[in-house]
């Protein structure tokens, strides 16, 4: 085999343990790459004007930090305020969840003359054991990591936004002279392309987590924000989003004790409305042929991603296909001739 | 200039004796010099062109070793530091470059099919100006940019004037 062929093995098998050996960050590292992604054309612009390179980084990073340090003194704040609550609210929703499969299972007995005891599932936990046994300190680990995550964003999108050129430059100076040219095109391409489909994807959660908000906000829901950021994070997994976007609104419903059908019809409307709206005009402006997919195989890959590693996997897997896609496509097309035979 | 006249990096040999013969003739520094002689930064700020030269990556080829061919895909511009280059089309050798010579230019402006293939016709060193680093420098100084981008379109202008004239010569 060709020793650049080697070579290239040998750096994605690389690549793939220093993706592994990242694991614990994974979170920090896409945010870093998707603040990078966002800020580098406003960090590009200051520098056109004359801003020194410095100046110019740390203005482009003033308005995130000053949100997420708003962000994070709002979490804790809340999460200090709510934290006593959460045995009552527990049990809360425990009976508001009885009662309305009660009533389910009532309907199904009804129609069917079958009952299902959905109801006995839930009112058999015992909702003290999910608050005070080992389970809060576990979940306690999840938080500081995801904080610790989210700490290190700014930082790392700082050291991305000064060292990143030069990191990529070294990167790509090691390919061997036959590669040289190729790695830079492939590498262009999916920088291109992920760029439009990173700033597109990040514009359609605004929308989306705008327009169900409000929608929320309408149909009088408890803290609709709340519940439009949350849409909007769900709206991140593909073809999955709506059905994990009714999660946090019906839990909203039980642990309020304002669960009943009308409620929920409200919730299923302003969803189908949002992801009407993402699905018939947002995609097709913002997203459409910047991976180029086809549904089917996107489908099965985000199933298959979400059974293998979660909602992470689920996030990821599209622009990864993308990625492999371009670069499977690159490598075909660059070594292939593609002009006039030879005379 | 004979051979004689000059070394192999084309500086005059009385130019050589006035030299300070115990300063070292760094890569980056015959590199920036190529550069700065070349037709691209004719009338650049040296300020400049040293950041400039600074994204360039110079690579080094054994005789016979394409440096690129024909139909591929092209995204870089390259000068020769030192050695020769044979530049072949359709299997037929259409001229040999040498220290000092700017080619490729075509790449930096469009993802276009190399014209001909480049065969290193002895151990050459070569500069590479990458099409995207480029754009993102013109980017990042408008202004010099306006002058690397006018120099280019000079250069580009120049060669079909040449490539007019051999044609229209009976």
């Amino acid at each position: 085999m060709n020793s650049g062929y080697v070579k290239l093995v040998v750096g994605g098998l690389l690549a793939l343990l220093l993706v592994y050996a990242l694991k614990p960050l994974w979170l920090a590292t896409v945010l870093t790459v998707f603040l990078y992604l966002l800020l580098e054309p406003l960090n590009a612009r200051l520098l056109a004007h004359g801003v020194p390179r410095y100046r110019a980084i740390l203005l482009s990073l003033t308005a995130p930090m000053i949100l997420l340090v708003w962000g994070i003194s709002y979490a804790f704040a809340a999460a200090s305020l709510y934290l006593p609550e959460l045995p009552d609210d527990l049990a809360r929703l425990q009976s508001s969840a009885v009662n309305a499969l009660q009533t389910i299972d009532l309907h199904i007995e009804q129609a069917t003359s079958f009952n299902l005891h959905l109801a006995n599932y839930v009112s058999g936990l015992n909702t003290d054991s999910l608050v005070f046994n080992e389970q809060v300190l576990a979940s306690t680990g999840i938080f500081a990591t995801v904080a610790l995550n989210i700490t290190l964003v700014p930082l790392l999108a700082f050291f991305m936004l000064r060292d990143f050129r030069q990191l990529r430059d070294r990167l790509l100076a090691l390919l061997p002279n036959s590669q040289f040219e190729l790695g830079w095109l492939i590498y262009q391409r999916v920088a291109v392309r992920m760029q439009a489909y990173l700033r597109g994807l990040f514009m359609q959660q605004v929308i989306l987590g705008t327009i169900t908000g409000f929608g929320f906000w309408l149909c009088g829901f408890p803290s609709p924000v709340l519940l439009g950021i949350l849409t909007g994070i769900a709206g991140l997994v593909p073809y999955l989003g709506p059905l994990l976007a009714m999660v946090a609104p019906v839990v909203l419903l039980l642990t309020t004790g304002m669960f009943d059908m009308d409620s929920l019809f409200n919730a299923v409307i302003v969803l189908a409305v949002g992801f009407g709206f993402d699905n018939l005009v947002v995609i097709p402006f913002l997203i459409a042929g910047s991976v180029n997919l086809h549904p089917a195989l996107a489908l099965t890959a985000v199933i298959v991603a979400g059974h293998l590693g979660g909602i992470p996997a689920m996030v990821l897997v599209i622009p990864v296909l993308g990625m492999i896609r371009i670069v499977v496509e690159s490598i075909y097309n660059g070594l292939q001739p593609m002009s006039r035979p030879l005379a | 200039m004979s051979d004689r006249e000059s070394d192999v990096r084309g500086v005059p040999v009385q130019a050589q004796l006035w030299r300070n013969p115990f300063r070292r003739d760094s890569v980056e520094a015959r590199v920036l010099r190529a550069w700065s002689e070349s037709p691209l930064l004719q009338g650049v700020r040296a300020g400049v062109a040293r950041k400039l030269v600074a994204l360039t990556h110079v690579r080094h080829y054994r005789a016979g070793e394409f440096l690129f061919r024909e139909g591929e895909a092209g995204v870089a511009g390259a000068l020769i530091i030192h050695g020769q280059v044979q530049i072949q089309s359709g299997g037929r050798d259409l001229v040999t470059l040498s220290d000092g010579d700017f080619f490729g230019e075509v790449a930096l402006l469009e993802d276009a099919p190399r014209t001909a293939s480049a065969v290193a016709a002895t151990d050459v060193q070569v500069s590479f100006l990458v099409r995207y680093q480029l754009e993102e420098f013109v980017r990042h100084r408008p202004r010099a940019g306006l002058d690397i981008m006018n120099n280019l379109a000079r250069l580009l202008a120049g060669r079909l004037h040449q490539i007019n004239s051999q044609i229209t010569q009976p």
